[in-house]
């Protein structure tokens, strides 16, 4: 699954490069809300330079609510740095799935203040399609003529990785040949922080609202409120070859899992967050010790941030570098997994890991290796990204780099000297039947990535050192696997039994003759 | 021509694309093809840029009786 654009609106700023430009310099942007003033919590991320008559023109801007308007905002901007032109495309194979959870409570607010007041003759009819949740998905596709299936996901903090996920399988489905998918919301409202203030689940730090937000900081007393949107052109790789589109990156699996166990509260294990893990390592096809980097969910609440970690380390052992982006640009609900997995994908093109903001104090009780202070260069071109929600909601997404040049191995497995290991090949063409989970009665689709990450470099490796079994994939043993395309070659299929394996994250990567420094890249 | 009616022709021609020709005292709602929420839109527009709520706009209704009716009730509250 090809990840072909990226639309952001974000307190960070708007657009693919000014998001990654401010995430670099891990500068959060809380700060005072106006909106907010007299509260408990009075300070908030919000967006800058988002002015909604300029950018979608004073009707449409007044038709929409703010969550509406950013994805569409964001959609465009997805759309165009794809190289789509929505006069040119099916819209009938065109779908837009979106992850929303604080919903329209800014037409609420408003429009309920109207009808406690005595006005019911003011209560706009516009409310309801302004205000139900699906707008932002109906409007994005009203906007570009998207006409395939439109559809809203809704698992809190987690319905933009539930989006994506979605949206991949629309795709995998044979349903679209591309979808515009991630996620919007702004529950930047005096009722909304007010709720979670009670909840006790927001930063109270009113004396230092940019130091507010600080996940797995020892000092961490709650998230901070966001806004934003994030939508990613999902796409089949034979589509987006056919028409000369160059990826960003590719989507090659999730999973979802759910806790069961409180209706806010994490497992405190991370039970539903490691499932979810395993089974989009299973789907994605890879080992845990072939993942380089997760961007984490990150909340910088004293529940959350533990929970994550034991997930993590469950699932990994010792899991590779992680960053937070929440610390910058706090928590944006429902578009904060797609958001989120849009700056994976930029951390795979630039292969660097942007810091997370406000880490002075790590807590020893989390026991992850968080990026802070300055970005750190990546050099395994896989990346997890993972989000939670109230319910106990857990959703997560592999994303794999798609720089040609991040593929850089040569007979890294043992019997196949001097030749180049499948992951290195190009994107092979559709063969063989469709994945078991579409019914395997579809049309025959290209393997998920396109290619494979590779895990070494053809450097003979100086010593070795094969991981012991706790970062072996035995996780995958009792997850479903997909079947491949025959000739699709599996890394981690491969480094099963004597195959070379990646040290848990140490900067090295083994071969059949040891490990040693380097890149794998 | 009065400033409200303006105000309309300005809003119909930039926000909800109707022609500038068609713009004009005589022409009713109906013949510019908004349909009813598109009525309710312009409603609010109205509200939100001369200050009346003009609640019973119908597509029968000209563009000069609009703007008529948005001067004498902006008239009538200056009054009261």
């Amino acid at each position: 699954m090809a990840v072909t654009g990226l639309g952001l609106v974000t307190p960070a700023g708007n657009g693919a490069a000014a998001v990654w430009d401010r995430f670099l310099g891990a500068g959060p942007t809380a700060r005072p809300d106006p909106e907010l003033e007299g509260l408990n919590v009075d300070f908030s991320c919000r967006l800058d330079d988002f002015d909604p008559p300029t950018l979608l023109g004073g009707r449409l801007a007044r038709r929409l609510d703010r969550f509406s308007q950013m994805a569409v905002v964001a959609a465009r901007q997805a759309v165009a740095d794809a190289g789509l032109d929505p006069a040119d495309w099916d819209g009938t194979r065109v779908g837009v799935v979106l992850g929303v959870s604080a919903n329209s409570v800014q037409t609420y607010a408003v429009e309920y203040a109207r009808l406690a007041d005595g006005h019911a003759d003011r209560v706009s009819p516009l409310m309801l399609p302004r205000s139900i949740p699906n707008m932002a998905a109906g409007e994005v596709s009203l906007d570009l003529g998207a006409r395939g299936p439109g559809l809203v996901t809704s698992t809190a903090c987690a319905s933009g990785t539930t989006a994506l996920a979605l949206a991949c399988d629309l795709i995998r489905s044979g349903t679209c040949d591309l979808v515009l998918a991630g996620g919007t919301d702004s529950p930047r409202t005096p009722m909304t922080a007010t709720a979670f203030d009670r909840l006790g689940a927001l930063s109270r730090r009113r004396h230092d609202p940019a130091g507010a937000s600080r996940p797995f900081d020892a000092d961490r007393d709650g998230f901070v409120l966001g806004e934003g949107a994030g939508v990613l052109v999902l796409e089949r790789v034979d589509h987006a070859r056919a028409r000369g589109a160059r990826p960003r990156a590719y989507l090659a699996g999730h999973g979802a899992a759910t806790d069961a166990h409180h209706f806010t509260a994490p497992h405190p294990e991370g039970d539903g967050l490691a499932r979810a893990v395993r089974a989009a390592l299973a789907d994605a096809g890879l080992a845990p010790y072939e993942i380089g980097h997760i961007n984490a969910h990150g909340t910088g609440t004293p529940l959350n941030d533990p929970a994550e970690a034991a997930a993590l380390r469950q699932v990994f052992h010792r899991p590779p570098p992680v960053t937070a982006n929440k610390s910058v640009i706090g928590h944006t609900m429902g578009a904060a997994g797609a958001i989120e997995a849009a700056v994976t994908v930029l951390t795979l093109q630039h292969r660097l890991i942007p810091p997370t903001a406000n880490l002075d104090r790590p807590d020893e009780t989390i026991g992850l290796d968080v990026v802070t202070k300055a970005p750190r260069p990546l050099t395994v071109p896989t990346a997890l990204s993972v989000s939670s929600g109230f319910g106990g909601q857990n959703a997560a997404v592999v994303l794999t780099a798609a720089d040609p040049g991040a593929l850089r191995c040569a007979s890294p497995w043992p019997g196949s000297p001097g030749s180049t290991p499948a992951c290195c090949s190009a994107a092979r063409p559709p063969t063989g039947p469709s994945r078991s989970r579409t019914g395997g009665t579809g049309p025959p689709k290209p393997p998920t990535t396109g290619r494979s990450p590779c895990s070494c470099s053809a450097t003979p490796w100086p010593r070795a050192s094969v991981p012991t079994a706790p970062n072996r994939p035995s996780a995958r043993g009792s997850q479903r696997v997909s079947p491949r395309a025959p000739g699709a070659r599996s890394t981690s299929a491969s480094t099963r039994g004597s195959a070379p394996r990646r040290e848990p994250w140490d900067g090295r990567c083994c071969g059949p003759r040891g490990c040693g420094p380097g890149s794998p890249w | 021509m009065s400033s409200t009616f303006e105000t309309i022709r300005t809003c119909l021609v930039d926000e909800f694309e109707v022609a500038p020709g068609q713009v004009t005292p005589d022409a009713t709602l109906a013949s510019l093809e908004l349909d009813s929420l598109a009525l309710v839109e312009l409603s609010l527009v109205v509200e939100e840029r001369i200050g009346v709520t003009v609640a019973d706009i119908t597509p029968d209704r000209t563009l000069g009786e609009l703007a008529a009716h948005a001067d004498a009730t902006l008239t009538a509250e200056a009054v009261s």
